[in-house]
């Protein structure tokens, strides 16, 4: 793998930056100094040098277990910058080859082979064929709780890793059109062999190196100089996280931090909108919030009832309302990232009179009174007033009721006891839970089922797509749910940042094209 | 010496049977460390596997004695979610909030003297009335309001202080450590010195009204100086509402590190309550309510000095 030969002038670039970079940090430090005894100081905020960058998260991670822990957290920092799987998701959705230097698929789909690249792990040991088959392995135990169940689900149609020389090969029992995409995030992350201490130390092969963590403050990731491929972009990359929203904002808006991730309030957009010197960026997410309905209790087990719940709500006015705006409309449970995507709104469009006519027609009496369980979190809550509402109109009597986390998982998400709720589902190709009878929508329809099994098993792209396209067309008509708004990726950055991905594709944050230029 | 006694012992029985409380009520909350490890796609199976490996399916008296007696010997096991020994994290999030807390403490105690003893001796006139108004809107202000218009103020609009973190070297850099802890204390004394001041001006209008205070002033003393006699009278129901108020001072740190992103105890403990890792949680909640029962002990004792009168 050829190294990219820094060029003179850029050499001569970075060598005047640093300059200016050291006169500025002493003016800046002496500055401090002073400030300090008299408790302000304007310009002290730490210098923010081109080598190195600083992401505002929300979520930090609890610890270091990439196969162990939920959440999206860890992902975020160690996936494809610390870590890396065979292969790597790109920000336009297409797959890549990463410490595969190239794969092959079998006619049937059956055989995956990987030939591996030379690559080193940041302690310094080779990257074999032995770690590769180890690590895979691991999810291959059904026993086991060091690996998260739902990636020993997503690995359950393998039926052995196989090694021979530096070629990889994995077997498997059926046909899986999700392997790939499951082999980028971080059920494919290749550990070293042996590797024992997941949760308090992180060993990858990736550009970037696990440096140091400040606990409840920030992690920090150096450049691996030993990268097989293209290097980081930037020194060092610090993800500081902020548990509170506001916190991240004023931070931004400060100046303290060079990109802010994730937008939490998208009201405050304007903020950031009006300044120069800060940029705001949209994108795609596979987050479809839903307004989950109870398919297995009066009156929402009648699809007629459904329909018009859907048709009572003007989902224009509530992207306005909730979101700023900023959302899109899809109609359905299929985020137009997805080549199955259709514009699905013409399905139980907004209609008030329609709702509250169809109503009557099912025999739903005027002030029903029914419950929107709502979790806390912005997206469910600022949709809520308007929910109960606008549901209030066509003849239900609706009771907002908060919900705790935990609440909603026990009660709502295991326990099945409730009547409407708004949860946004995050998870790529996540159509299969509506094919789950047991799932929390209690969606029984043998037709969608035997869809998703047929995509499942198609042997041509082609083919698959267009059987997802009729599901997703069904699933829309069957109305199980209604799909408010897909999540757009929101992020603020200071104009001179660049290299950002603009689309959240999968579970990491990918940082080495990151770079400040100025 | 029975004073002492009885102090000691109802400080004993108190911290005793806060741990029972924090204990049960770590096991009623819903949900547990295994579902918020797993996600939410979780097996029961899985889940059960799991709370077996971390000992949860053991008898309640035997986790409890286990902890309680672990503790006793300064052990006060490791975090259920990151492995580390909750020992250490807790003073390293000390680092933070202990400073927090005590130069709050102290600003609050001063400045709530001065103003009480001002708005006492002025309390017909412009200057009292205000004061008192001000305390009475400085209550009513939650903290993180007070908090995000510092911010705003201070951090985007004037850029002379940070808007919240806290320097990865911590105290090494001793600069910009005490720097960004400038606005969170301002935030956090403010809303203290609001409670204190009312008591401060209530016993400061008593002593204005008493024999002792005119005598001094007949005997030729400013009233400056006549109502100095009387730091002590004032200085003890100030302190013992300090000592009170330091579980209220606490939940304000919690508010305080959330709003300014600081690694202190605060928001440590909430985010260990909602990944619910109940080891690290009440061995941390057994800190702060040894704590806080050990420092009201001290203000009692404290108080015993500067008012002798309390012993007799």
């Amino acid at each position: 793998m050829p190294v990219k030969a820094p060029s003179y002038t850029s050499l001569n670039m970075k060598h005047t930056m640093i300059q200016s970079v050291k006169h500025s940090a002493l003016a800046r430090a002496v500055a401090c100094v002073l400030g300090s005894m008299g408790l302000l100081a304007a310009g002290c905020a730490p210098a923010a040098t081109a080598s190195q960058v600083t992401l505002g998260f929300t979520f930090e991670p609890t610890n270091l277990d990439i196969s162990g822990t939920a959440g999206q957290a860890i992902p975020q920092v160690l996936l494809d910058n610390v870590y890396e799987g065979l292969v790597r998701i790109v920000d336009n959705g297409s797959i890549e080859p990463a410490l595969a230097k190239s794969f092959d698929v079998s006619a049937d789909g059956l055989t995956y082979t990987f030939k591996l690249r030379d690559a080193e792990f940041h302690d310094g040991q080779p990257l074999t064929a032995d770690d590769v088959v180890w690590s895979l392995t691991r999810l291959l135990d059904d026993k086991t709780t060091a690996v998260l169940p739902v990636q020993l689900a997503q690995f359950a149609k393998v039926l052995a890793i196989t090694a021979d020389a530096n070629v990889v090969t994995i077997a498997l029992g059926e046909r899986d059109n999700d392997l790939l995409y499951n082999l980028t995030q971080r059920g494919g992350v290749i550990f070293k062999k042996d590797t024992t201490d997941f949760a308090g130390t992180a060993n990858g092969t990736g550009p970037y190196v696990f440096a140091k963590w400040d606990k409840g403050s920030s992690i920090t990731l150096e450049r691996f100089e030993q990268y097989w491929g293209r290097e980081g972009d930037t020194k060092t990359v610090i993800f500081r996280y902020f548990a509170d929203a506001a916190a991240l904002s004023n931070a931004m808006l400060a100046g303290d931090i060079d990109v802010m991730t994730t937008v939490q309030s998208p009201e405050t957009l304007e903020v950031f909108q009006s300044r120069d010197d800060l940029t705001v960026l949209s994108g795609t997410t596979n987050c479809e919030v839903t307004l989950s309905m109870n398919n297995s209790r009066a009156p929402f087990n009648d699809i007629k009832v459904r329909t018009a719940v859907r048709q009572a709500l003007d989902k224009k006015a509530l992207i306005d309302v909730a979101w700023a705006g900023y959302g899109t409309e899809i109609g359905g449970f299929v985020p137009p990232t997805d080549p199955w995507f259709e514009d699905l709104t013409d399905i139980a469009p907004y209609d008030e009179s329609a709702a509250r006519e169809a109503l009557v027609a099912a025999g739903v009496v005027a002030g029903t009174p029914i419950t929107l369980d709502v979790p806390p979190i912005n997206y469910a809550t600022n949709s809520s007033e308007f929910i109960a509402d606008a549901l209030g109109k066509v003849g239900f009597d609706v009771t907002i009721t908060p919900v705790t986390w935990e609440e909603w998982l026990d009660r709502i998400f295991t326990k099945v006891d409730y009547d409407l709720t708004i949860v946004c589902h995050i998870e790529r190709n996540d159509m299969a839970i509506y094919a789950n009878p047991d799932y929390y929508f209690r969606f029984d329809n043998a037709e969608y089922r035997d869809l998703i099994a047929a995509a499942g098993a198609a042997a041509e792209p082609q083919e698959r797509t267009a059987t997802l396209r009729a599901a997703a067309r069904l699933l829309s008509e069957q109305s199980p749910s209604d799909w408010l708004w897909l999540m757009p990726s929101l992020q603020v950055t200071k104009r001179d940042v660049t290299g950002l991905a603009k689309n959240s594709v999968g579970d990491s944050y990918n940082v080495a094209r990151i770079e400040r230029v100025s | 010496m029975s004073g002492v006694v009885r102090r000691i012992s109802i400080t004993v029985v108190g911290i005793a049977s806060s741990t029972v409380l924090v204990f049960v009520l770590l096991r009623v909350l819903p949900g547990d460390i295994a579902t918020s490890r797993l996600g939410v796609s979780a097996t029961p199976i899985a889940l059960e596997q799991l709370r077996t490996e971390y000992g949860f399916n053991r008898p309640l008296i035997v986790q409890y004695l286990d902890w309680i007696l672990d503790a006793l010997r300064g052990d006060l096991g490791r975090s259920l979610v990151s492995g580390d020994e909750v020992r250490g994290e807790i003073a390293d999030r000390l680092r933070v909030t202990m400073p927090l807390v005590i130069f709050s403490s102290l600003i609050a105690v001063v400045t709530a003297v001065a103003i009480g003893r001002r708005a006492a001796l002025r309390r017909n006139r412009a200057a009292g009335i205000v004061a008192v108004s001000l305390a009475q809107i400085g209550l009513a202000i939650p903290t993180f309001v007070i908090g995000i218009v510092l911010i705003v103020v201070f951090a985007v609009q004037l850029r002379v202080l940070p808007a919240g973190g806290f320097p990865t070297a911590g105290w090494g850099s001793p600069f910009v450590a005490g720097r960004s802890l400038v606005l969170p204390v301002v935030t956090l004394s403010l809303t203290q010195t609001a409670i204190l001041v009312r008591f401060a001006r209530s016993r400061s209008l008593d002593f204005v009204a008493s024999d002792a205070f005119r005598t001094a002033r007949a005997a030729g003393r400013t009233t400056d100086a006549a109502l100095a006699t009387a730091s002590r009278l004032v200085l003890s129901p100030v302190l013992s509402v300090t000592a009170l108020q330091l579980s209220t001072l606490l939940t304000g740190a919690v508010v305080v590190e959330s709003v300014f992103a600081l690694p202190g105890l605060g928001s440590m403990l909430v985010r260990d309550i909602a990944n619910r890792d109940v080891t690290k949680v009440q061995s941390t909640l057994l800190v702060l309510v040894v704590g806080i029962f050990v420092i009201r002990l001290i203000v009692e004792f404290i108080n015993d000095r500067l008012d002798p009168r309390r012993l007799t």
